[in-house]
């Protein structure tokens, strides 16, 4: 019995992560950003490095990095009537692989899922697109889901990139 | 069909000293006139002598143009050549770095070179008995460009005739340089990871002109500045104690300073196009101080120097027309024009050896926070510089208006008068554009090189005396600088404006 109620538990646990990881991107493609932001713990980063063997966020350079203090400076910006760049409003869509789980990593108690994605914005008759992975380092509590890490290795993060608007 | 190519005059008009006509902006013969008289010409900057660390360690970089290599040499030195092999012009390398042991070999027939560019060995030797290969360029080997080192920042002139560095570019914007390298109570700086990279759909001077503007500061990035306020007020009302402002806030801020603060920041102008922005104060000023890191600098540089150091931090120093760069934090823009409309900005950071990591922190933070692609407050920027070339495109209108901050520099005949070879103005000046296209000009109108550089070398020769002497800049990768200290360092001489007691109010 106990061992069942364990492998129903594991698979509840990695439903959870799974839905958080989607439901992120959906409100990313949504615009919804209050409820985006809402998702990220407060110790969180969001990180988008420049070279994909990347270990230190601090000292060497990353197209982001941002806690929640930048997380939500980001988002207030949004709804600013100056916010010059948000006219005409980018929009994106991110096409995500199906989402690896990778479970509970026990050093850091965070449940861990790995998903490839594609990625396209447009403002006006501007469009880019990009594609890379991402990983999200997940806390699950008893309730809640919150994301600690969002770490986004895009393909091509040592090029010669045009603006991104949007959060990635 | 060449209208400019053939008439300096069509040239002149494109620039009447107040107003700057579109077709600078818009005109594929333009911007290929500017890769051939100006950039071509002018000392740009490649690269960093960390990058380079050991001898055959290279790097490839492209500049108007010509695919180059930057290769440290046995002797501690380091040479920009052609990354063009001189068999059939294949590139050497296509990486952004790596290293060759003491020669490189072609990927295409194996022709090798020396780490000098010289030709080592060419396959099937005795194939060329009777031919003419050993008088001709190929004989030479890799095309070797003028190469000079200042405090281990390396520039490059595709020019062989140009007049050396210190002869291009004023003291005082190599003493910014200085000021940057001081920094480290060792004198030395280290490049700090890869660069951002970010391609803009913009003529290149719409990018350089507003590396000058302060008035777009606190209208064009209004949202990031007030969001950032606003975000900061919410989280310090929520806090049960007082918070120690963070170092994102602390950088953000400041781009809502008004306009009174920008016109005092003040700012200084060379013949050349070369300037510095915030010769008395600059929205870096406030950073809070380090702990330790003043005393490590008064016991590396003496108390009046580090003081002088710490105290300047001017907004943009810019050697024209490619590099644009902060003392501190340590940051350098290098402007790369792709085409008439398409403009690739690296952006540089520098760890000053032996200071606390927290002084790179910062310059790391201020350059994602404000120059990455992805960063909220470069987003306004690169948006209104699309617009513009979109806007000037457009019928009516032909002209960019840089009429502000004339008063003064008429002279009695109403003629205008800005040919000094320095001149210090307010920050808000549109002179610090207008410095810009009269090099511009000077530079296109002239069809032969002798008479560029005795323009330019005239321009800067007063400002330069000092430097060439003192800097121990080099040229043609001898590099005598590469572990000296500045003999500035504690002269009184030093190139350093001094920063008189604007504070923002």
């Amino acid at each position: 019995m106990s061992t069942n109620t364990t492998a129903a538990e594991h698979e509840r646990q990695r439903e959870r992560a799974l839905a958080l990881v989607i439901t992120e991107a959906a409100l990313l493609d949504a615009a919804r950003w209050q409820a985006w932001l809402a998702l990220f713990a407060p110790d969180a980063r969001y990180w988008v490095p420049l070279t994909s063997d990347q270990t230190d966020p601090v000292l060497q350079q990353s197209l982001a990095y941002e806690d929640p203090l930048l997380l939500s400076i980001r988002v207030e910006r949004m709804s600013h009537p100056r916010a010059w760049s948000l006219f005409p409003a980018p929009r994106a869509v991110h096409v995500l692989q199906a989402p690896i789980y990778l479970g509970l990593d026990p050093a850091s108690g965070l449940y861990q899922v790995d998903t490839a994605f594609g990625y396209t914005e447009v403002r006006g008759q501007r469009e880019i697109q990009l594609s890379g992975r991402m990983r999200h380092r997940i806390r699950l509590g008893p309730i809640d889901a919150q994301i600690v890490l969002k770490r986004i290795d895009l393909i091509n993060a040592d090029a010669a990139l045009p603006s991104i608007y949007l959060p990635l | 069909m060449a209208i400019y190519r053939e008439s300096s005059e069509a040239i002149r008009n494109l620039y009447d000293g107040e107003r700057v006509h579109r077709d600078a902006y818009l005109s594929t013969e333009i911007f290929a006139l500017e890769m051939e008289r100006l950039f071509a010409r002018r000392w740009l900057y490649a690269g960093h002598m960390s990058q380079v660390p050991q001898a055959g360690d290279f790097i490839t970089l492209e500049i108007a143009g010509t695919t180059l290599l930057m290769i440290r040499q046995a002797d501690g030195g380091v040479q920009i050549m052609a990354n063009r092999c001189a068999h059939k012009g294949a590139m050497l390398r296509c990486q952004a770095s790596g290293h060759v042991d003491r020669a490189i070999q072609c990927p295409y027939h194996a022709w090798s070179y020396r780490l000098d560019g010289s030709l080592l060995a060419v396959p099937l030797r005795e194939g060329y008995q009777g031919s003419h290969l050993a008088t001709s360029e190929a004989a030479g080997g890799l095309t070797r460009f003028q190469t000079a080192v200042y405090r281990d920042f390396v520039f490059v002139c595709l020019d062989p005739n140009a007049a050396g560095l210190t002869a291009q570019v004023p003291a005082e914007l190599l003493g910014c340089l200085d000021a940057m390298a001081d920094r480290s109570p060792l004198g030395r700086l280290e490049v700090a990871g890869p660069c951002l990279r970010n391609v803009i759909e913009c003529n290149w001077k719409i990018y350089l002109e507003n590396i000058n503007d302060t008035v777009h500061a606190n209208v064009t990035h209004e949202s990031s500045a007030l969001s950032a306020e606003a975000v900061w007020q919410r989280t310090q009302s929520a806090a049960p104690s007082a918070l120690k402002k963070p170092m994102a806030i602390e950088q953000l801020l400041p781009f809502s300073s008004g306009s009174d603060f920008m016109e005092k920041m003040g700012g200084r102008v060379w013949a050349g196009g070369h300037s510095i922005l915030g010769i008395h104060a600059s929205l870096h000023s406030d950073y809070s101080s380090v702990p330790g890191y003043e005393q490590a600098m008064i016991a590396a540089w003496g108390e009046p120097r580090a003081k002088q150091i710490l105290a300047w931090s001017p907004q943009n120093a810019l050697i024209y027309p490619s590099i644009a760069f902060k003392s501190a934090p340590q940051t350098l823009r290098v402007i790369r024009p792709l085409g008439v409309s398409r403009t690739l900005v690296e952006i540089w950071a520098f760890r000053a050896l032996g200071a606390p990591d927290i002084l790179l922190e910062r310059t790391q933070t201020y350059n994602r926070i404000v120059f990455s692609p992805m960063s909220i407050v470069a987003h306004d920027d690169v948006q209104v510089f699309e617009s513009i070339q979109r806007g000037l495109a457009g019928a009516g209108n032909e002209w960019v208006s840089l009429h502000r901050g004339q008063a003064g520099t008429r002279a009695a005949d109403g003629s205008r008068a800005e040919s000094e070879s320095m001149a210090t103005v307010g920050g808000t000046d549109e002179r610090l554009m207008r410095n810009q296209y009269r090099a511009w000009l000077e530079a296109l109108v002239m069809s032969d090189t002798a008479s560029v550089e005795s323009a330019s070398a005239a321009s800067a020769s007063a400002a330069s005396a000092s430097a060439a002497s003192a800097s121990g800049a080099s040229a043609s990768g001898a590099s005598a600088s590469t572990k000296g200290i500045p003999a500035k360092r504690d002269s009184g001489d030093a190139p350093l404006v001094s920063s008189a007691g604007v504070t923002k109010s």
